[in-house]
C-alpha cells in the first residue's frame, strides 16, 4: 500500500515517542500507583483501592454529577451546533461574519469568561433583572444547586463554535442535488434532515458527539473558579475529587478514580464507536 | 617496589572519601544561647573578631574553641572630662593597626540627674589575662553628627557598623530620617556626612582601600544597590542591583577581595554572590538565616566569620571541602530547641555538616518536595495544623523513626492521646517540639473584689450565656467590667459566637468530626447568643464606619464617633487569652474549663510544632539521630505538658540572675538607709518596700513551669487533643469566612448558616472515609 513505507515511519516516529513516553508509558506505570498502598514505600494491595474508592460517598457522587453534566451538555450542543450548522448553510456565503465570530467564544482565555459569567450571573446582575421582568423572584445562580444552570450555559457558549465548525464542514460535503430532488419530491426539512443529512454526515456527527463528550467530561475549572474545591454537591464533579486528593497527597485515589473512569468512558466510546458502524452498515 | 607503590596507591585511594568525610575543615560553631554572652558591636583585624559589650569585650582567634572575655576596666579610664558625676559607655568597637579600640562616650549628669553626652573617644583596649586595660587613644572625637538632643539632655546615636580607614571612623548609623554614613576623622576634626550614600544597611571593605555600601530604601523595596566609596578621593560608584524579596536584604554581607565576591547567609547556607553574573553559590551550611547575623567578615584565611546574638560561626567558604554528608533543616516555625541542638550535634558528628533554615515554608512546596521525591530537606520543623504535614503524615510521607532511644523514651512517657497523635499503628512518624493552649481565662483578683468565686460563674457555654446579664447586674458601682470596654454589642455577640464556635470545633476534635455543625447543641448555644439581651451590660452602640484611604492609597475603616478614651481604672473581668498549660504562671487571669453544656465536657485542645523527618533524605539515620538532639533541648514547660511524668515546677531561666540583681538592690538599699539622711529616708524606704514586692512578685510569678499550671493540667489531661490540619478551621478558601459574613449581614439565618458549613464539612469529611 504504502510504496515509502520507511520514510513514512520516519516522520511519524517523533509523534509516535512522544505519545508513547507522555501518554501510553504513564498511563500503563499509572495503574501500578492504583495498585499500592500510598506511601512512599508503595506496597502492592491488589483491588483495595479499588473496592474503597466505589463504596467512597464522595467519588460516586462527582461521578455522577459528571455524568448528569455530561449527558445534558454534550447531546445540547450537538443539537445547537447542528441547527446553527445548518442555518449558517442558508445564509451561506453572507454569512462569512458569523461563520468567523462563532468561533470566537472558543478562542477566549476562561478565566475571562468566567469573571464576565460572574457579573452577569451575580445576585444583581443581568439575568436576574430579566428574570424580574418576567415576573419572577432572584435566584442565587452562583450558590447552591443553582450553579449548574450557569456552568452548563458557559460550557455550551464555549463550545458551541468548534463543534458548528465541525458540522459546518461536514454539510458542505452533502451534494446539493440531493436537496434539490428531496424538495421536488415534496420533502420537507426534517424529512431531508433524517433522510439525506445526518446520514451522510454521520461520521462527523458521532465525532461532534465524542469531542463534546470528552470536553464535558473535564468540566472543572469553571466549577473550581466559582465554588471552590467543594463547592454544591450538584456541580461537585470527579476532578473535584480527584483535585482534593492530589492536594491531600492521595496519588492512589486519583489513579483509582482515574482509571475506574477510563473504563466507563471507554466503555461508553465503545457504544459510541459500535452505534456507528452499524448505522453506516445499515445505510451502507 | 612495585609493589610497596601499588600497596600506598590502594591506600590513598581507600582514604580518597574521608578527605571529604568530615565537615568543611576549620568550621567553628560557637553557641552563646543560655550563656552570659552578650555583645552590641564586632570588629576584626583579620584573625581576631572581637565582641564588645558595655563591660566586656570577647576575643576569638583562629584555631580557638570558644571566646575568651575580657572585663574592660573602664573605672582606670583617665581623663579631665570624666566625673564621679556622669558616666562613660563604649557604643562602638574598631580595629586599627592590629589593635583594638572601642568608641567610648562620656556622659554628665545635670542636677536634675538628666545626662548629657559630653566628650567621645577612641579607646584603646590592652588584653591582658581576664581583664582590658583602657587606654584614651585619640583626640575628642566630633560627634556632633551623631549626637541626638531631647528635651532633658542629648546621646549618642546608635552605631550600627564601624570601620577604620586611614585615621578615619567610617560610621552607619540610623536616626530619625533613616539610614545614614558618616565620616568621623580620629585626629579630632569635623566629622562629615556622606551625603552621597543614602541609606545604607550594610557597610564593610572593599577592594582597593576602598568601602562597599549596601544601599536600600524600604519604600522601594524590590531592589538594592550596591556601591563603592572610595576614601582617597571622596567619590562614589555604582557597583551594581540585587533583587530583593520580601525586604530581606542580604544577611551577614561581606566582601572578599580573593574571590572578588560578596558573601552572605540565604536559607541554612553561606552563599557566594558574583556581582557581575549575578550567579548565587551555596558554599557552605550555616545555622543562621536572614535575619540573624549582626556582623560578618571574610578572615585573612579566606574564612567567612558570621556574629549573630545566638552564636558565632566561622566556615569554610572553599565548596569542594565540604563535607559529603549533610542534613538541612526546615526549621519554619523558629523553634529554639532546633537550634540549640546544633552545635551538641556537630560537635559530636565531625562528618555532617548542618544547615538550618529559618525560612516559612508555604505547604505547595512541601507537598511538590514529596510529589518530586527530593530532598531539598532532610527534617521539616512546621505546625502541626499545617495542611501539607497532615497530608504527608496520612500519607506516610514521613520516615519511621521507631528505634532511636530517645525519640522512644519520650514517647514512652507521653499521653496517650498525644502519641497517637504522632505515631501510626505503633510505628513513631513525628516528634512533637513545642505546644501551647489558649483559652478563656477569668481575672481572680477582680472576682474577689466583686464577691464571687469560681464556683460562682457558669463553666459551660450554655449557662453562661445566660449569665451574663446577672453577671453585668453584680458589677455596679465596682469598676470591672466583664468583656473589654470598648466593645460595642455587635462586637461582642461576634466575640461569644466566635468563642463558641471555636470550641465546638475543639470538641468534634475530641468527640469525632462525623457529628457535624448542624446540631442542635450548637444551634441553640449559638442562638441564645443571637437572642442575648445586652442593654444591662451598658455597651456602646455598634459605630458606623467610614471607609478612608490613607497615604499610600490602601483602604482602612474608621468610626464615624470616635471610641471613649480607655479608662485605666476600669478592670475587666474574662479574656480569651489565657495559657492554658503548665507554661509560666498566671498572673492576673486563671483559665477557666468551658466546656459546651453540662453534659459535655471540657477539651483541652494544644497547638504543636512538630518535626518530621522527610522519608526521601539521603542521611536519614543522621537526620533521626539529630531529632534526638532536639528533644534534648526541648523547653521544660512542652515536656510538661506531654507528659504526665513530669511534675516538677521549673523556675524560669532568668530567675536565678534577676534575683540576685534584687537582693543585691535590697541590699544596698538597707545599707543607704542606715547611712541616709532624715529627709531622704522616707523615698528610700519606699524604693525599698517596692523592692521587697518585686522580689515576692518573682518568687510567686517567675516559673517556666508553675506549680499551679501543672495542677490545673493535670485536672484536665483526661481531654488533652492535639490540633491537627482542619479545613474548615484554616479555611483556605475563605468558604467558611464567606457564610459567616452572609450571616453577619443578615444574609442568611443561623439554621442556614450551619447546615451550610456542615455541608461543606461533611464533604470535606466523606471524601477519605
Amino acid at each position: 500500500m504504502f510504496t515509502r513505507k520507511r520514510s513514512l515511519w520516519l516522520f511519524l516516529l517523533p509523534g509516535l515517542a512522544g505519545l508513547m513516553f507522555f501518554y501510553v508509558l504513564p498511563f500503563i506505570g499509572g495503574i501500578w500507583y492504583s495498585l499500592t498502598d500510598g506511601s512512599y514505600k508503595n506496597s502492592f494491595v491488589g483491588m483495595r483501592n479499588y473496592l474503597n474508592i466505589w463504596n467512597n460517598t464522595m467519588f460516586r457522587l462527582g461521578l455522577k454529577n459528571t455524568m448528569e453534566l455530561s449527558a445534558i451538555c454534550a447531546p445540547l450542543i450537538w443539537l445547537l451546533a447542528f441547527l446553527t450548522a445548518s442555518l449558517l448553510m442558508r445564509i451561506r456565503p453572507q454569512g462569512v461574519f458569523f461563520r468567523s465570530g462563532i468561533l470566537l467564544p472558543y478562542l477566549m482565555p476562561s478565566s475571562a469568561m468566567l469573571l464576565i459569567w460572574l457579573v452577569i450571573f451575580d445576585y444583581g446582575g443581568v439575568i436576574n433583572r430579566l428574570v424580574v421582568l418576567l415576573g419572577f423572584e432572584k435566584v442565587k445562580w452562583l450558590e447552591g444547586s443553582a450553579l449548574r444552570t450557569p456552568i452548563i450555559l458557559l460550557f455550551v457558549w464555549k463550545n458551541l463554535g468548534f463543534a458548528t465548525v465541525i458540522f459546518l464542514s461536514a454539510l458542505q460535503e452533502v451534494p446539493e442535488p440531493l436537496y434539490e430532488y428531496a424538495r421536488l419530491e415534496g420533502a420537507g426539512f426534517l424529512k431531508q434532515t433524517f433522510g439525506i443529512t445526518l446520514p451522510l454526515i454521520i461520521p462527523s456527527a458521532f465525532l461532534v458527539m465524542i469531542l463534546e463528550w470528552i470536553n464535558a467530561f473535564k468540566i472543572f475549572k469553571e466549577v473550581y473558579f466559582i465554588g471552590g474545591a467543594y463547592p454544591d454537591e450538584s456541580v461537585y464533579t470527579l476532578q473535584n475529587y480527584m483535585n482534593n486528593m492530589f492536594s491531600k497527597l492521595n496519588y492512589q485515589n486519583v489513579t483509582t478514580a482515574a482509571y475506574s473512569f477510563a473504563v466507563i468512558v471507554f466503555a461508553l466510546f465503545g457504544i459510541l464507536y459500535f452505534t456507528q458502524r452499524r448505522l453506516l452498515k445499515r445505510l451502507g | 617496589m612495585k609493589r610497596l607503590y601499588a600497596f600506598f596507591l590502594v591506600i590513598a585511594i581507600a582514604l580518597m572519601p574521608l578527605a571529604n568525610a568530615f565537615a568543611s575543615a576549620g568550621d567553628v560553631t560557637i553557641d552563646f544561647t543560655d550563656r552570659d554572652v552578650y555583645f552590641s558591636r564586632t570588629a576584626t583585624d583579620g584573625s581576631t573578631v572581637y565582641f564588645l559589650s558595655d563591660t566586656v569585650i570577647y576575643a576569638w582567634t583562629a584555631g580557638a574553641a570558644d571566646v575568651t572575655g575580657y572585663r574592660i576596666l573602664m573605672e582606670e579610664l583617665e581623663s579631665e572630662d570624666i566625673s564621679d558625676n556622669g558616666y562613660v559607655s563604649a557604643i562602638g568597637v574598631y580595629c586599627d593597626n592590629g589593635e583594638v579600640y572601642a568608641i567610648v562616650a562620656v556622659y554628665g549628669y545635670d542636677e536634675e540627674y538628666n545626662s548629657s553626652l559630653g566628650s567621645v573617644y577612641g579607646v584603646r583596649l590592652k588584653l591582658e589575662g581576664e581583664t582590658a586595660m583602657p587606654e584614651i587613644a585619640t583626640a575628642p572625637l566630633d560627634w556632633e553628627p551623631l549626637t541626638e538632643s531631647y528635651d532633658y539632655g542629648s546621646y549618642a546615636r546608635y552605631v550600627n557598623s564601624c570601620t577604620a580607614v586611614d585615621g578615619v571612623l567610617y560610621i552607619t548609623s540610623y536616626g530619625d530620617i533613616g539610614s545614614e554614613a558618616f565620616a568621623v576623622p580620629l585626629n579630632g576634626k569635623y566629622a562629615s556626612k556622606l551625603e552621597d550614600i543614602t541609606e545604607p544597611v550594610v557597610m564593610g571593605r572593599y577592594k582597593d582601600g576602598a568601602l562597599f555600601f549596601l544601599e536600600y530604601d524600604y519604600n522601594k523595596p524590590e531592589e538594592a544597590s550596591f556601591v563603592a566609596y572610595d576614601p582617597a578621593s571622596d567619590t562614589v560608584s555604582a557597583l551594581g542591583e540585587m533583587e530583593i524579596e520580601n525586604y530581606t536584604v542580604p544577611n551577614g554581607l561581606v566582601y572578599s577581595e580573593k574571590d572578588d565576591a560578596f558573601y552572605f547567609c540565604e536559607k541554612g547556607s553561606v552563599v557566594r554572590y558574583d556581582m557581575s553574573s549575578g550567579e548565587k553559590t551555596a558554599v557552605n551550611d550555616i545555622i543562621a538565616s536572614n535575619y540573624s547575623i549582626d556582623s560578618a567578615y571574610i578572615l585573612d584565611n579566606g574564612f567567612y566569620a558570621a556574629c549573630s546574638y545566638n552564636g558565632f560561626y566561622v566556615r569554610n567558604t572553599d565548596p569542594d571541602q565540604r563535607s559529603s554528608k549533610r542534613i538541612m533543616i526546615c526549621n519554619s516555625v523558629s523553634s529554639a530547641a532546633v537550634q540549640k541542638a546544633y552545635p551538641v550535634y556537630t560537635n559530636e558528628h565531625g562528618d555532617v555538616s548542618v544547615g538550618i533554615s529559618n525560612d516559612y515554608i508555604e505547604d505547595s512546596a512541601v507537598t511538590e518536595a514529596m510529589l518530586n521525591r527530593v530532598s531539598d530537606f532532610d527534617i521539616y520543623v512546621v505546625s502541626a495544623n499545617m495542611g501539607a504535614y497532615s497530608a504527608c503524615f496520612n500519607r506516610g510521607y514521613t520516615a519511621e523513626m521507631t528505634g532511636n532511644e530517645k525519640i522512644d523514651a519520650m514517647f514512652a512517657e507521653m499521653y496517650p492521646s498525644v502519641a497517637k497523635a504522632f505515631s501510626k499503628d505503633g510505628v513513631i512518624l513525628a516528634v512533637p517540639v513545642s505546644s501551647y493552649s489558649d483559652g478563656f481565662g477569668v481575672s481572680a483578683e477582680l472576682l474577689e473584689k466583686i464577691g464571687l468565686t469560681m464556683e460562682d460563674i457558669p463553666s459551660n457555654w450554655e449557662d453562661f450565656v445566660k449569665w451574663i446579664p446577672e453577671g453585668a447586674s453584680l458589677l455596679e458601682g465596682k469598676d470591672v467590667v466583664l468583656f473589654d470596654q470598648w466593645m460595642t454589642d455587635k462586637d461582642l455577640r461576634w466575640e461569644l459566637f466566635t468563642w463558641i464556635f471555636l470550641d465546638y470545633m475543639k470538641y468534634l476534635t475530641y468527640a469525632g468530626q462525623e457529628q457535624g455543625y448542624n446540631t442542635d447543641m450548637l444551634y441553640s448555644l449559638l442562638k441564645s447568643v443571637e437572642d442575648l439581651d445586652l442593654s444591662p451590660l451598658g455597651l456602646r452602640e455598634a459605630q458606623e464606619e467610614n471607609v478612608l484611604y490613607d497615604e499610600s492609597g490602601d483602604e482602612y475603616y474608621a468610626s464615624v464617633e470616635p471610641a471613649p478614651a480607655y479608662d485605666d481604672g476600669l478592670g475587666t473581668l474574662f479574656t480569651s487569652y489565657v495559657s492554658q498549660t503548665s507554661e509560666g504562671s498566671y498572673g492576673e487571669y486563671v483559665p477557666m474549663a468551658m466546656s459546651m453544656t453540662k453534659d459535655t465536657p471540657f477539651i483541652l485542645q494544644m497547638e504543636m510544632n512538630v518535626a518530621f523527618v522527610n522519608p526521601f533524605s539521603e542521611n536519614r539515620d543522621e537526620a533521626i539521630a539529630y531529632l534526638g538532639y532536639i528533644i534534648d533541648n526541648l523547653e521544660a514547660s512542652h515536656l510538661s505538658n506531654i507528659s504526665p511524668e513530669r511534675n516538677e515546677p521549673v523556675r524560669s531561666r532568668y530567675y536565678e540572675t534577676e534575683k540576685a540583681y534584687v537582693d543585691e538592690q535590697i541590699a544596698d538599699l538597707k545599707k543607704l538607709i542606715e547611712e541616709c539622711s532624715e529627709e531622704e529616708k522616707q523615698a528610700l524606704e519606699a524604693s525599698l518596700a517596692d523592692m521587697n514586692s518585686y522580689k515576692e512578685y518573682i518568687e510567686e510569678r517567675d516559673w517556666e513551669v508553675s506549680p499551679e499550671g501543672i495542677e490545673w493540667l493535670r485536672a484536665h489531661d483526661d481531654t488533652i487533643v492535639v490540633s491537627t490540619y482542619n479545613p474548615q478551621y484554616s479555611d483556605e478558601e475563605g468558604v467558611i469566612g464567606n457564610l459567616l459574613s452572609q450571616y453577619m449581614d443578615h444574609s442568611i439565618d443561623l439554621r442556614t448558616l450551619l447546615s451550610s458549613i456542615d455541608k461543606k464539612v461533611q464533604m470535606m469529611y466523606l471524601e477519605e472515609n
